[in-house]
């Protein structure tokens, strides 16, 4: 029986939460760093532990990614009694489409990413390309075979 | 046989997958080792559809005579 099937996702660093390890041993934390550093280079902004505010006061937090479209940057916070990773920005003004479509991106590059790794933790060869949807949004096809 | 497993990546981060020359109950069984294995890397995922692929689906990714096959059942001892 071979199937078809859709998920939502979400980025949780489950042995941050259940170890209580620091960050830097999470492998998740790996993917969500070489995730920011990819779309820096794409997008010619730089990896961060800091994002600004509305009024250009510096923030820190666990990781974040600046870029010439949104300067103010997203920032990453990582939960550590839940592993849940959240997004952190400020928006006001001219930029929620700016940051969420960060935020979006960001969030694609990792599952991509994570899905690559897995395929190869599995013992699968792993496949990578980049499509456009309908809308002409970038999709990415992760492909692993057997 | 050649088994595939193809994901697709949305915009906003979604995934969509599909397994394709799988016998029997290794698809299941692939698709929760994939879940698991994700989670370890900090993927989680919520199956929001999921579609049995049909016997005509089937029949064209896999040879016929071993899609019969893998439709039989052994008794349970």
């Amino acid at each position: 029986m071979s199937h078809i099937a859709s998920y939502k996702s979400k980025i949780v660093l489950e042995r941050v939460a259940e170890e209580g390890v620091p960050l830097q041993q999470d492998p998740g934390w790996h993917l969500l760093r070489e995730a920011l550093e990819t779309l820096a280079d794409e997008l010619g902004g730089e990896v961060t532990d800091y994002i600004y505010d509305y009024f250009g006061r510096r923030r820190k937090c666990d990781l974040a990614l600046i870029t010439p479209l949104f300067p103010r940057g997203v920032g990453i916070e990582v939960r550590r009694t839940t592993g849940e990773v959240m997004f952190l920005y400020d928006d006001y003004g001219d930029y929620q489409g700016a940051s969420r479509h960060l935020c979006d991106r960001i969030m694609q590059s990792f599952a991509a990413l994570a899905v690559a790794r897995a395929f190869q933790t599995l013992n699968y060869e792993v496949e990578m390309e980049q499509g456009r949807n309908r809308y002409g949004e970038r999709t990415i096809l992760v492909r692993g075979v057997q | 046989m050649e088994r595939r497993v193809e994901v697709r990546v949305d915009p906003d981060g979604s995934v969509h997958t599909e397994f394709v020359g799988f016998l029997g109950d290794q698809c299941m069984e692939a698709a929760e080792e994939m879940r698991r294995v994700l989670k370890s890397y900090g993927l989680s995922l919520e199956c929001v559809h999921f579609h049995e692929k049909a016997p005509e689906e089937l029949a064209q990714e896999v040879p016929e005579g071993v899609w019969k096959r893998s439709k039989t059942r052994l008794p349970q001892q």
